[in-house]
């Protein structure tokens, strides 16, 4: 859990998900260009007020927690949805960009790994 | 005590398998929205997200699935800790799809949510090793 691999993926998953949290309240680097479905999709998640500002807050938090290395499986596990959804918004309706998502799946998959003996009393 | 939380688990179960096999057969009638445009836009978009006109959609088929995979795990009552970590962001988004776009039917989202947080409380226990 504390080698320095495990170290360094923390970090940068730490950095990229604050930066794209930040991102989704101040806007400072350009959205990918979307295909239609994918764009839609993005417009009906705007037009509910509130979406993408949680989804937002939550990257924040996470990132946070990363970096703090403070409550570790616990932030692993709260990014585990986002990680899959934009796994699958991707796939689905946007799949030029798709190696985003693949780097993030693969981060929060290997950190859970290398955290898994705290998950073990959830499937007992 | 046992009994009282073996018909929560149950009852929790039942609704979450019978919500998310309506996401794919749609045998119930869907909510009212008529006055809450922003709710009918972001739930019809979502429900038919995957039909030609719009492109290939996932989220209704993925919550829809989620639900049914929770539901089976509490009526069977296997992984009960796991289930409901895994229902946690859905509870807190039907919460907060109707807080935020269509008030008056957040009967359901509620009872979801407070089953959720009671029976997470419950086993509170479990959950200690992810905030060592």
């Amino acid at each position: 859990m504390n080698s320095t691999f495990t170290t360094i993926l923390r970090i940068v998953l730490a950095l990229i998900l604050i930066l794209f949290g930040v991102n989704k309240f101040f806007d400072f680097f350009p959205m990918f260009e979307m295909p239609t479905a994918g764009a839609n999709f993005i417009e009906s998640l705007n037009t509910s007020g509130y979406i993408l500002y949680v989804v937002g807050i939550l990257e924040i938090i996470i990132g946070l927690l990363l970096l703090l290395k403070k409550w570790v499986p616990f932030a692993l596990i709260l990014l585990a949805p986002i990680t899959f959804n934009i796994l699958l918004f991707h796939l689905f309706l946007d799949v030029s960009d798709i190696w985003v998502a693949i780097v993030i799946v693969a981060l929060n998959t290997i950190l859970i790994y290398k955290y898994w003996k705290a998950y073990r009393p959830l499937f007992q | 005590m046992k009994i009282f939380h073996t018909v929560l688990y149950i009852g929790l179960g039942v609704m979450l398998l019978a919500f998310g096999l309506n996401k794919f057969f749609w045998f119930m009638p869907d909510f009212d929205f008529s006055g809450y445009p922003e709710a009918a836009y972001l739930f019809t978009s979502l429900r038919y997200s995957w039909s030609e006109s719009v492109g290939k959609g996932y989220i209704m088929s993925l919550v829809g699935l989620t639900e049914a995979f929770v539901g089976v795990l509490l009526i069977l009552r296997k992984w009960i800790p796991f289930a409901l970590v895994v229902l946690v962001p859905i509870s807190i988004h039907i919460v907060l799809f109707h807080v935020f776009v269509n008030l008056p039917n957040i009967g359901p989202a509620l009872l979801v949510a407070l089953l959720n947080t009671y029976l997470i409380y419950v086993h509170r226990d479990a959950y200690k090793t992810l905030f060592a």
